[in-house]
């Protein structure tokens, strides 16, 4: 799990950039880690853009000292390709509301995955079959309508 | 050839850079809104950049941006931040701090970087990168 710079297409990345906290575990056949990203406490770090092998990785809400869960990254062909986020207030006039789970997407634009802010909405049933149980393992009290 | 941004600008955020353009109060100012249009069209931030951590400022304000145009922004220590989200760098900057309990300063996020002279703001903390 790591960044562009260090990917390598043959699998795997030269230089790993976060680190896996606790156990992994597999559900609904998706394999599922909480990572944090390697010697950057001090920063607002995100999730990572590239995977080696899993299908979801999970962020524990910064200064948590509870391991509070806040955000999912679905990753597909080792790219994000969904967040999932339910950690954060929105203001100023956005429908996304701290506790419900709402959703963005990574698509392919000349190459290069880039995020579709406009395709950002809740979840669909879809969705919530697939990874609703994720995180309601993980952050019990999250919403999903 | 023409460079063809990545990402087309947030609506707010096109009508921002184009407003400021005409009323830079310094150096500073000019550098922090060219700087963050090049980023919002041509570095995304997937991972978040810090632009202004808690332990850099006596007001204990960070600022951090997400993807493309959307940022975080609040302030405290560690383990009891007030935390906020917004869709574009305009919405962050009007923002009245007092209002939303980031500062007791009465006056907008745009102001407290003028005060302050973008003194404290680093451009090279985008962690997709590092």
């Amino acid at each position: 799990m790591g960044g562009q710079n260090y990917y390598r297409a043959e699998g795997g990345f030269s230089q790993y950039l976060y680190q896996h906290v606790g156990e992994a575990f597999e559900m609904n056949g998706l394999r599922v880690k909480i990572v944090e990203k390697i010697g950057t406490k001090d920063h607002h770090e995100g999730l990572p853009l590239f995977s080696k092998t899993s299908d979801v990785y999970l962020k524990i809400a910064r200064g948590s000292t509870t391991g509070e869960i806040e955000q999912a990254r679905i990753m597909k062909d080792r790219h994000a390709f969904m967040d999932l986020d339910w950690g954060h207030q929105h203001i100023k006039g956005s429908k996304f509301v701290k506790g419900k789970v709402h959703v963005h997407f990574y698509e392919l634009k000349n190459g290069t995955y880039v995020k579709n802010e406009k395709k950002s909405r809740f979840m669909n049933n879809k969705e919530m079959k697939l990874y609703g149980s994720i995180i309601q393992k993980v952050a019990p009290h999250a919403k999903f309508r | 050839m023409k460079h063809e941004p990545l990402f087309e600008l947030w609506e707010d955020d096109a009508k921002l850079f184009e407003q400021m353009k005409e009323q830079y109060q310094s150096e500073e100012e000019r550098i922090f809104f060219e700087t963050m249009r090049y980023k919002e069209q041509d570095e995304p931030a997937y991972s978040n950049e810090d632009l202004i951590l808690e332990d850099e400022n006596e007001d204990l304000v960070y600022i951090v941006r997400c993807s493309e145009h959307e940022y975080e922004f609040g302030s405290g220590e560690l383990g009891h931040q007030t935390k906020f989200y917004v869709d574009s760098l305009s919405d962050m900057l009007n923002t009245n701090l007092a209002d939303v309990g980031v500062t007791s300063m009465q006056g907008t996020m745009l102001d407290w970087l003028r005060e302050r002279n973008y003194k404290g703001v680093r451009y090279d903390r985008n962690l997709a990168l590092m």
